[in-house]
This record gives structure tokens, sequence and C-alpha cells, in this order.
């Protein structure tokens, strides 16, 4: 769907110049939503702008469905722009124009000028996205995940293949940012929709992404499916980004090492493996006792996970069969050293 | 002072004088200033059609003309006020120096209300496949139309004291009557009244341009 290739942004600065993104290759496919995550300055706006072409990149490619976006013309480029919708951190609406008059906005810039046609389309994405009441009114009435509405709303008017989000949800309170997201997902699924969405908080990605990319300094510095990242981080940008959304820190990690007398394990159960008692039978089987240090259960996406750290205790403690148990039932293990 | 031998009708005809040179000088000023003030902003830096020289260029035009005081503008601009319309005198004669001196002034307006338009609106037009054109007339002019309103109207104040000053030179309206009665002739009345009816046309003059500013604010 999307391929990014050796994409790279240097912004001319007063005596160093400023390199934005460094050599980034990325493929996305269609259908998923793809995350990248990074923290301020990353180099994320940068990249998703880089998509649409509202940055020029300096060096690299950028591909839509096999077409070099590079290689546009001035008249083709407003084409391909209305095949990939976007939505913006601070909604971006314009004032002066009803709520309506927004989201057929972009069905007039494409040149629709059957006015039936129009408004069945602008009610339907309304109802959509649950704003029909609010057809007639001005932004600045609206609350902000009203507004966001009425932004995905008119992003998706000219039905875009892709949706590209920078920070759609920054601007909002907990509560509103869940039911924005879920919105989002719902459109991914119904619609099959391609969303590429750029966040600095992981919640947003282990809520909605499948995939994920870690940007730091303008590169790619991780990248895979979220439930890898998120429960076997390699990256240090990775590890303190999960760090501050309340994942387990490593810092407890030395102190409960220091109390430990057996060996210290971390198991990651994903999927349907998190729904069995397996500690139990682990324990039937070596002779193993086991202690639990530190845990997390949940969801990323759709899928429930539980990562534990466990201290394994017994007369005489011989790891070996536990490690084997676990590698049958997939269970990720992994030895802390 | 009495008011026994003001000329009324006269003072009627400089009132409707005035009306005409301002209102007409303000239709025109628009005309030619708002292009100018979206070519000012449009072609600034980090603009949609930033381009230096064209930028420089028309910002040492509006300057140069804004620099010039308006007696000295009134008077430089006499042969090409003839050759334009025939005359230099009277209302029609006003009208092109009014003109020439509040068009730069109301572009240097115009480019400031442009600014205020949060660039985040053309990263959306942008991005909705938009082209220039369309962005400048379904997202700069009308997101902004409060503020052009504003800016008209205090180029519309500006005008009803500047054609007062055309009067000098035979311009006709308030500011004629000002000066042929109460100054040359000592007629402090008709001084008062054209005075008072110049501060009563200003305020209604602020008082309409308010509320049409308002109620174009969505905001
Ligand atoms: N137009 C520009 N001119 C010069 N430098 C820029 C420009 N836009 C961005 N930068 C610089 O490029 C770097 C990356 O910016 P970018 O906006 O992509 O970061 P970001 O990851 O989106 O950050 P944030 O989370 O704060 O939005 C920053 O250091 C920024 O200062
Ligand atoms: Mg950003």
């Amino acid at each position: 769907m999307i391929r990014i290739e050796q994409l790279t942004k240097i912004y001319p600065g007063r005596g160093a110049d400023h390199l934005a993104l460094d050599a980034v290759d990325l493929s996305i496919d269609k259908g998923e939503i793809f995350g990248i995550i990074g923290r301020s300055g990353a180099g994320k706006s940068t990249l998703i702008r880089c998509l649409n072409r509202l940055e020029t990149p300096s060096s690299g490619r950028v591909l839509v469905d096999g077409q070099d976006l590079s290689t546009l013309s001035a008249r083709e480029l407003p084409r391909m722009r209305q095949r990939l919708g976007m939505i913006f951190q601070h909604f971006n609406l314009l004032h002066a124009k009803t709520v309506a008059q927004n989201v057929s906005f972009p069905l007039r810039l494409a040149g629709r000028h059957d006015r039936d046609a129009i408004d069945r389309r602008v009610d339907a994405l309304l109802e959509r996205v649950g704003l029909s009441a609010y057809r007639d009114s001005y932004p600045a009435r609206l609350s902000g995940g009203q507004k966001q509405r009425v932004g995905i709303a008119r992003a998706l008017a000219n039905a875009p293949s892709v949706l590209l989000s920078d920070e759609a949800t920054s601007a909002l309170d907990p509560q509103t940012t869940l039911s924005i997201l879920q919105l989002l997902q719902d459109i991914n699924r119904e619609l099959g929709l391609t969303i590429v969405l750029i966040t600095h908080e992981m919640s947003v990605i282990r809520n909605l992404c499948d995939r994920v990319a870690v940007l730091d300094h303008g590169r790619v510095v991780e990248t895979g499916r979220v439930a890898d990242i998120f429960l076997h981080p390699q990256h240090a940008v990775t590890r303190s980004l999960l760090a501050e959304s309340g994942t387990p820190d490593e810092g407890a990690l030395i102190q409960l090492r220091q109390r430990a007398t057996g060996p210290l394990l971390r198991l990651t159960f994903v999927g349907d493996t998190t729904y069995q008692p397996l500690l139990s039978r682990a324990t039937e089987e070596t002779g193993l006792r086991f202690n639990i240090l530190q845990g997390s259960v949940g969801r990323i996406k759709e899928t429930p996970y539980g990562q534990l750290l466990v201290e394994a205790v017994g007369a005489h403690v011989e790891i070996g069969p536990a490690l084997a148990f676990f590698t049958r039932w997939n269970v990720h293990h992994e030895v802390v050293a | 002072m009495n008011f026994s031998d003001v000329v009324w009708p006269e003072i009627g005809q400089g009132l409707i004088d005035t009306l005409v040179m301002s209102g007409v000088s303000l239709v025109f000023a628009v005309l030619l200033g708002l292009p100018l003030g979206v070519l000012l902003f449009l072609s600034g830096r980090r603009q949609l059609l930033q381009h230096h020289g064209v930028h420089a260029g028309l910002s040492a035009v509006v300057n140069g003309l804004r620099s010039v005081p308006f007696i000295i503008l009134l008077i430089v601009m006499i042969p090409f006020t003839v050759l334009l319309i025939g005359t230099s005198i009277g209302v029609a004669g006003a009208v092109p120096p009014l003109v020439i001196s509040a068009a730069p002034f109301y572009a240097r307006l115009v480019e400031n209300v442009l600014r205020e338009v949060d660039r985040g609106l053309f990263d959306a037009c942008q991005a909705m496949g938009a082209t220039t054109r369309q962005i400048i007339f379904g997202a700069l002019l009308p997101e902004s139309l409060p503020g052009l309103v504003a800016a008209a109207t205090v180029t519309g104040v500006a005008l009803v004291s500047y054609s007062a000053m055309a009067g000098a030179i035979g311009g006709g309206g308030l500011g004629d009557l000002a000066i042929r009665y109460g100054y040359q002739r000592f007629q402090v009345d008709v001084m008062v009244i054209t005075v008072a009816l110049m501060v009563v046309l200003v305020q209604l003059l602020q008082w309409a341009g308010d509320r049409l500013t308002l109620h174009f604010t969505r905001k």
C-alpha cells in the first residue's frame, strides 16, 4: 500500500542543517493500522507529512499503490491527496463553515456539484461519526471530541483508501480519546481503510495498532507487531516510552534480583495461553514452585496477554525442565540474569 | 455664534458629497487593496506562493505610496487625475487620490488580517487536495472575512477625514465647506456643524462596521 524508501528530510537551519528524517524505510500494508511513535521532535509529523507531500522529502521515495509521489505533476498531486485523508491534532476545521459545509468542502474541491448527492453523502458521514444533530452548527460550538469527529468525517468524504492521523487525540481527554480511537478502529474494519497514525502515547498504540515503528532522532529504531514490541522491546527508547505508559519498569528489577534466591524468569503469555493455569501445571510437572515478583495482564489491541516475572524456588532448582515445559506451551520465556 | 445665516442646502450637498467621495473611494480602495493584500500575504516568507522578488516589489510600492503625505499626493496626482477623468476638482477629482492613498493602506491591513489565519487550515486544505486558488477562495478569504470587514471600516473612517482634506483643493464635501465658510469667511457656525456631522458620520460608520464584523464572526 505505502512504501517508504530511504526517506530523508533535511531542514535548512541557521548555521547547521537539521536532519529530521534519516533514511527511513517502512512498508505499510493495506487495511492495517500502523502506528509511529516517538518523542517530541523525533520527526513523526515530518514523516507523516511526507506521505501526502505536505512536506517535500530531501531524498528517498514514497510510493502509494506503487505510484511514486515525487513524479506527480502539480495537477496530479491534488487527485492523489484526495485518496489520502488526513486528521490533525488541532482539528484544523474551517470556522466560517458549518459542520455540514466542512464535510462537503472536500467533495466540492474534488469537483462534485450535484447538491443532492453531496447532501446525502454528508448526512451519511455525519451519521457515521454520530454528529447528525450538529449538521448546521459552527465548529466553535463543538467540544474537542466532536470537532475531531467532524475532522474524521471530512477526511473520509472522498472515500480515501488511507487515513493519516497526526496526533489526532493528543488534545483530548482520556475518555474522549478512547471514543475517537474506537471510531477509528470501527472505520478501519468497516471500510478496510488503512490508517497511519502518529502519537507519543504508547496507550494509543496498544489500543489501536497492528504494527508500530519507533522513531528516534529521525531514525526508525524498531518496528514490528505491536504485541512483540510491547512484550519484548529491544531499544532503549521503546523501553522508556513503555515505562512511562505504566508498564513495569526496569528500575525495580534490580531490587528484586538482589532479594531473590532462585533464578528469575520472565514469562510472556499471549492469546489463548493467557487463560490457562500454566504456572500450577508447571509446578505439577517439574516440582518447582514459582514466586510471582512482578506482573501485568491486559490487552494489546484485542489480544490478551500476561507478562510475569517469577522466581523459581525449590529444594534443587533445576530450571531446564521448566523451560522445556514453557516452550511446549508456547510461553515466551527468558531467564533474567 | 447664531445659526441664522447657515446655508443648509449647501451643508446637505456637502454631506452627500462627502458620502459619495468616501464611499466610492472605499469601494475602489477595497477592489484594489484586497488583491494587493492577498498577493502581499501569499508571496511572503513560507507562504503558499512564496516569492521574494514579488513580495519585496509590492511591499516597496505600498510603503512608498503610504509614506507620501496625503496633501502632497493630492497635488502630485493632479495631472494623472485630469488624464483619468478629465478634471482634478470636485467630487470626481478627489476620488483618484483618495483611492491611491487608501488602497495600499487597506492592502497592508489585509496582509495582517490574513496572517492571523491558522496555518493548519492550509495544511488541511492541501491535504484535501485543494489547489492554491481553491484555498484562497474557499478558506483564506471566508475565514478572514470578519477581519477584512473590520479593516475596511478602518479604511472608511480614514477616507472620511481624508476626503475633508481633499476639500482643500476644491474637492467639495464637508471639508470644502468648513474651509470656505469656516476658515475663509470666519463663519464658525458652519465649521461647528460640519465637524459635528463628520463626527457623527465616523461614529455611524464604525458602528455599522462593528455590527457587520460581528455578523460574520463564527468563533
Ligand atoms: N519547517 C521546519 N523548519 C525547520 N525545522 C523543522 C521544521 N519542521 C520541523 N522541524 C524540526 O524537525 C524536527 C522534527 O520535527 P517534527 O515536527 O517532525 O517532530 P515530531 O516528532 O512531530 O514532534 P512533536 O511530537 O513535538 O510534534 C524537530 O527538531 C523540528 O524542530
Ligand atoms: Mg508533531
